[in-house]
C-alpha cells in the first residue's frame, strides 16, 4: 500500500525533525497549552475540544517544520531519486503522524486530568471521549492543512509562511464556517446530538485539507530552485 | 529517456527559460550540457533530473536518478555516515548495504576521517565530497552532475572522471555541466547547448579534436591547428621558434610547423595526423602561454 522508498525517505524526515531539535518549541507549545489548561475541574468533553484547538497551531507548525527542513539543494537531491510530489507527501504525512502522537498524548492527558460524567449521566464517559477524539483528529487534518499552504511551494519565507500560518489557524479557530469552529463548539454546546454535529466538520475538515494537500502537491517542484 | 517539447518558466510574465525542447539521452551515454551563465543549464539539469517539472511538455522514461547540484551546503542535523546512510535507503539499498557503500565512498574520496563530523562543520569542499557520494551510492540509471568538480580536490576530481566513466561503461547514462571545457572531453558523446531558451547539439569541438576521425563520419586526413605559441613581448620580435615549435615537430605524427600565412609575430600553423591530434593539443596546452586560435579539418594541400 505504501510506495516504495517512502518509508526510508519518512525516516530520514523524521530524523531530520529529530535531530534538528526545531520539534521542542511546538511540543512545549502544545504541553504548555493542554496542562495549562487543565486548572482542574473541567468536564471532559471541554478538555478534549481544547486539546484539539491547541493541536491546530502545533500541527501547523510542525508541518512547516519537516517541510522547510532542508535547503533547496538538499532536497532537490532527494527529489531527483524518489520525485518532489513525493517527498512533499511524506514530509506532510511525517508531521501529521508526528503531530498525532501529541494529540493521542493530550486526549490520555485529558482524560485522566478531567472529570467524567458520572454514572447514568445523559451521556456516557465513554461517548464523550469517543467525540472528544473525533474533534481532536479535525483539528489535526486542519493543522496540516493550515501547515501545507502556509509552507513552500505556496509561500516561500519565513516571514510570509509564518504570518500565512498564524492568519489560516486563526481562521480555522474562530470563522464560525470553519469545520474545526464547528466541531470545537459543538463539544461546548449541548447539541441534541453531538455525534451527528460532528458529520458536517468531519466531511468539511477532510474536504478541505485533501484540496490543500493537493495544491501544494500540484505546485511542487513547479519553482525556481 | 526521451524530453519532448519540454518548456519551464518560472513566472508567468517570465521568458521562457526553456522552450520547444526535444533531446533523447540514451543509455551508456555521456552528455555535456553548455551555454552561458544564466542561459538555463542548470534549469535544464533540473528538469532532467527531476527535482523540477516542466511547465510543458514531457519527461518518459526516467531511469532510477542521482542528482549533484550547483551548491550543496550541507546545512544538515547529521553526520556524512548517518546522511549517506539514510540516503541509500532512499536509492533503495539496506541499511547494510548502504552503510557499506558509505563508508566505500567516503574512504574512496579521503573523507572517511569526517564520516563522525557533523555535517554543518565541514568545510566547503569536503561537503561536495558528501553530496558526490551521495550520487554514486546505489548506482543510478541516470546521474545529473551540476558542476559537480567545483569545489573537490584535484585526486577527487579524477576519482569523479573515473567514476563517470564507469557508469557510462555500465550503460549509465550521465548528463553534466563543468566550466572546464576538458572535463571528460575523451568520452563525452554529445553536447547540447542551451542558448535562448533553445536546446541544440552542437558538434562538439573539443571531443571533435580530441578524438579526431572516431568520431566523424567521414574520416578527416589532417587537422590544422592555428595556434599562438606563448612568447614574452620582448622576446616576441625575435624570428627563432620557441622550443615547443623544435618539440612538436618530433613528434610522430605531426607533419608540419611552420609560421602562420597571417603573419602574426608568434603565430604557427601545425598540420596534424587526427589520430595525434589529442597528443599533440596536449602538448600544446601544457605550456599556460599557449594560445589555440582554430582546430579544423582540413583536406592535404588546402
Amino acid at each position: 500500500m505504501i510506495p516504495p522508498r517512502v518509508l526510508p525517505l519518512a525516516r530520514y524526515q523524521l530524523a531530520l525533525l529529530l535531530r534538528s531539535q526545531c520539534w521542542v518549541a511546538p511540543v512545549v507549545l502544545y504541553a504548555a497549552l493542554v496542562v495549562g489548561g487543565a486548572a482542574g475541574g473541567q468536564e471532559l468533553g471541554d478538555s478534549l475540544a481544547w486539546a484539539g484547538a491547541a493541536l491546530i497551531p502545533v500541527t501547523a507548525w510542525v508541518s512547516r517544520l519537516v517541510v522547510t527542513a532542508e535547503s533547496t539543494a538538499e532536497r532537490a537531491v532527494v527529489a531527483a531519486v524518489v520525485g518532489p510530489r513525493r517527498v512533499q507527501a511524506t514530509a506532510l504525512a511525517v508531521a501529521l503522524l508526528f503531530a498525532a502522537v501529541l494529540g493521542a498524548a493530550g486526549v490520555v492527558f485529558e482524560y485522566f486530568a478531567s472529570v467524567k460524567p458520572p454514572p447514568g449521566a445523559p451521556r456516557s464517559a465513554g461517548s464523550v471521549l469517543l467525540q472528544g477524539v473525533i474533534v481532536v483528529v479535525i483539528c489535526l487534518l486542519a493543522g496540516s492543512a493550515a501547515g501545507a499552504v502556509s509552507a513552500p511551494p505556496l509561500v516561500h519565507g519565513r516571514g510570509p509562511g509564518l504570518a500565512a500560518l498564524a492568519a489560516v489557524v486563526l481562521a480555522w479557530l474562530v470563522m464560525p464556517l470553519s469545520p474545526a469552529n464547528a466541531a470545537i463548539r459543538s463539544q461546548y454546546t449541548a447539541a441534541p446530538d453531538p455525534t451527528f454535529a460532528l458529520l458536517a466538520p468531519v466531511i468539511g475538515v477532510l474536504v478541505l485539507t485533501v484540496l490543500a494537500w493537493t495544491t501544494s502537491l500540484v505546485c511542487v517542484g513547479r519553482g525556481r530552485a | 529517456m526521451r524530453l519532448r517539447r519540454v518548456g519551464k518558466r518560472f513566472r508567468r510574465a517570465d521568458n521562457w527559460v526553456l522552450r520547444d525542447v526535444d533531446a533523447r539521452l540514451e543509455p551508456g551515454r555521456l552528455v555535456r550540457v553548455d551555454g552561458a551563465n544564466g542561459s538555463g543549464k542548470s534549469t535544464l539539469l533540473r528538469v532532467i533530473a527531476g527535482t523540477t517539472r516542466p511547465d510543458r511538455g514531457r519527461v518518459h522514461g526516467r531511469p532510477p536518478t542521482a542528482y549533484v547540484p550547483e551548491r550543496f551546503p550541507g546545512d544538515l542535523p547529521f553526520t556524512p555516515a548517518d546522511y549517506l546512510a539514510h540516503m541509500g535507503r532512499i536509492h533503495g539499498l539496506s541499511t547494510a548495504r548502504a552503510v557499506e557503500r558509505a563508508g566505500e565512498l567516503l574512504e574512496l574520496f579521503g573523507a572517511h576521517g569526517y564520516a563522525r563530523t557533523p555535517m554543518r562543520a565541514l568545510s566547503k569542499g569536503t561537503s561536495q565530497k558528501v553530496a558526490v557520494a551521495q550520487a554514486l551510492l546505489a548506482e543510478p540509471g541516470l546521474l545529473v552532475l551540476d558542476e559537480a568538480w567545483t569545489g573537490l580536490d584535484p585526486p577527487s576530481r579524477a576519482i569523479l572522471d573515473s567514476a563517470v566513466r564507469e557508469r557510462v561503461v555500465h550503460g549509465g547514462t550521465v548528463v553534466f555541466v563543468d566550466h572546464d571545457a576538458l572535463r571528460l572531453a575523451d568520452t563525452v558523446d554529445t553536447t547540447l547547448l542551451v542558448r535562448d531558451g533553445q536546446v541544440t547539439r552542437v558538434p562538439p569541438s573539443i571531443e571533435l579534436l580530441v578524438h579526431g576521425p572516431r568520431r566523424v563520419s567521414v574520416p578527416a586526413s589532417l587537422v590544422r591547428i592555428d595556434v599562438d605559441l606563448g612568447m614574452a613581448a620582448d622576446v616576441a620580435s625575435t624570428p627563432m621558434p620557441p622550443a615547443l615549435v623544435t618539440a612538436l615537430r618530433s613528434m610522430p605524427g605531426v607533419r608540419d610547423v611552420c609560421p602562420r600565412p597571417d603573419g602574426h609575430v608568434n603565430g604557427y600553423r601545425v598540420d596534424v595526423d587526427p589520430d595525434v591530434c589529442a597528443d599533440v593539443l596536449r602538448a600544446l596546452l601544457a605550456d599556460p602561454a599557449t594560445r589555440i586560435r582554430r582546430v579544423a579539418e582540413e583536406e592535404p594541400g588546402t
